[in-house]
């Protein structure tokens, strides 16, 4: 690229972007948040169907002490973590769905009490235990310029699983968020993809942790379904639009995350936040158009 | 209170040949008891409805009856079977506003998903499914409207299109609860219509009922329901003063005031 170039506006982003992707640590960051965007859009949509969106919230929050157990039980091996945070993303969802069941406790009030009393513990544990591992402060808010290539290898087998997921019961999962009682009674197991599909929503968040953070984590998940399902007209639509936001905005963040020296986390979550707002405005857009042509 | 006796509630013989069957059903939330030993037998061919006043358990009924909640006691049989969601021969038409009518589908997905109980999991609808949709929504007469949002229709179109999903299952029986409430009168006359249709098709109509005034007109079979069965049978025998007196308390006051 010639040095004339660089200083056309245009030119010169795409020079920077090729010079700073001769940088591994970028590259790693760029693929690692990119495949957990498309796969926590995909989730989000599922969960915001079915009126869920804030338990991706609550899981989010309620696998922390499963990370710090894991994380002292395994050394800094994710694989450890991964597995201590899926058992506790379990325990949270198995508790949210049983309390209201045995209870007079609302499904709201228990999801509440199950992820402040879980984040807790998890921050009880990380404040006594963080003195000289300050890679878990990082699961709070993320740190995606530091994620390695396990962690993107993480991601990419969490991707799978989510597609793998839609594309052995994309029937009955699009019945059971439009009509969950007409699935069950023409036969779907209802019973048993509600399960699976908490357990590959936990990997997703915990894949998603070293990149945005147990606090954010929920915002990848809501935001780009939202944005999504402004605009969407079939299940299906939406699911690609949520999956496709989910990956721009999450590549949109890190790069002005990168570029400007914001926190990363933070960055892709306000990215996420501005797609939002931009299908907003072509939804009004939209009807604008629409009430002017109906006069 | 002493009303007097009245036709038996209790089913005879002829369940080989019932559409629904039930014994003894008892059925509680919460230590209360919503069905109370409730027995009756509903006949094939037949268009019946299920009535009585709020709280008698006619919904709960349904859902019983599909196996979606825990009973206590009793049996239920469908075509002298336990219901079996896989192989049921029966179309649920569940109440309009048990589902989200935001959710993002055109008219013609959601009668689409009508037919996926029926597809094998690696199967995607294909040109035989949206034929059969659009089949079904010329029925309903909302041919016109299978590619609008589910979101931009009626009451009354709404509840058609679930009419329509029901009939691409193809099933023996259909059970709707309250499709007439909150529709305009054109679309309650095209689904009684239809159902009539069905009817005489040779399939089943069991549908919970609310309107006293046109249970005559619509329907061949009642069934009577205040949390026990107060009546079962032909309308002509059951839709009687004394029975729904009983139902609906003694302010009811003549059958023969209802037109």
């Amino acid at each position: 690229m010639s040095q004339t170039a660089t200083l056309i506006g245009i030119d010169g982003a795409f020079h920077e972007i090729a010079l700073a992707l001769r940088y591994d640590f970028l590259q790693q960051a760029l693929a690692g948040t990119m495949l957990m965007g498309i796969a926590c859009g995909l989730m989000g949509a599922l969960l915001l169907l079915r009126r869920m969106a804030l338990f991706g919230d609550a899981i989010g929050h309620a696998v922390l002490p499963g990370v710090m157990v894991g994380y002292l039980l395994g050394g800094k091996q994710f694989a450890w973590i991964f597995a201590g945070a899926l058992l506790a993303g379990m325990v949270a969802a198995s508790a949210v769905f049983w309390i209201p069941q045995a209870s007079r406790i609302r499904p709201d009030a228990a999801m509440g009490a199950v992820f402040t009393g879980m984040f807790g513990l998890g921050i009880v544990l990380l404040s006594r235990y963080q003195s000289g591992s300050g890679g878990v402060s990082g699961l709070l808010f993320g740190h995606a310029l530091g994620i390695g290539p396990s962690e993107v290898a993480w991601a990419f087998g969490n991707l799978l699983v989510v597609l793998l997921l839609l594309g052995v019961a994309w029937k009955p999962l699009k019945l059971m968020s439009f009509d969950p009682i007409q699935a069950e009674v023409t036969g779907a197991p209802t019973r048993a993809l509600t399960h699976l599909l908490m357990l590959v929503l936990t990997a997703t968040i915990v894949v998603s942790l070293p990149m945005v953070g147990a606090v954010l984590v929920a915002a990848l998940l809501i935001l780009p379904a939202a944005a999504a399902s402004l605009v969407a007209r079939h299940f299906g639509t939406l699911l690609l639009l949520a999956g496709i936001g989910g990956g721009v905005a999450s590549l949109v963040g890190l790069w002005v995350s990168h570029a400007w020296g914001l926190a990363s986390g933070a960055s892709i979550v306000l990215s996420a936040s501005a797609l939002f707002v931009l299908m907003g405005c072509v939804r009004g857009a939209r009807r604008h158009k629409a009430s002017v042509r109906h006069g | 209170m002493s009303a007097p006796e009245i036709v038996s509630p209790i089913a005879t013989s002829a369940d080989a040949h019932a559409a629904i069957a039930v014994t003894g059903l008892v059925v509680a939330y919460e230590h209360r008891t919503v069905l109370d030993h409730v027995q009756f037998s509903l006949p094939q061919g037949a268009m019946s409805a299920i009535v009585g006043p709020n709280g008698a358990g006619k919904s709960t009924l349904l859902k019983a009856i599909l196996g979606l909640i825990k009973i206590e006691r009793g049996s239920l049989s469908v075509f002298g079977k336990p219901f079996c969601p896989k192989a049921s021969g029966v179309a649920y038409v569940p109440q309009r506003s048990s589902v989200d009518w935001d959710f993002p589908a055109t008219v013609l997905d959601v009668v689409i998903m009508g037919r996926y109980g029926q597809m094998p999991w690696w199967r995607w609808p294909g040109a035989n499914e949206r034929r059969m949709a659009l089949d079904a929504l010329a029925r309903v007469g909302l041919f016109d409207l299978a590619q609008r949002r589910i979101s931009d229709l009626s009451g009354g179109q709404q509840q058609r299109v679930f009419l329509a999903r029901a009939l691409v299952q193809e099933a023996r029986l259909y059970l709707l609860d309250e499709p007439f409430s909150g529709v305009d009168a054109a679309s309650e006359a095209v689904m009684v219509g239809l159902l009539q249709e069905i009817c005489q098709s040779g399939a089943t109509v069991v549908a919970v009922h609310h309107d006293l005034s046109t249970v005559k007109r619509y329907f061949s079979h009642l069934l009577l329901l205040n949390r026990a069965v107060l009546a079962c049978g032909p309308v002509h025998d059951t839709f009687t003063t004394a029975a729904l007196q009983q139902a609906y308390g003694a302010y009811l006051l003549n059958v023969n005031e209802v037109p």
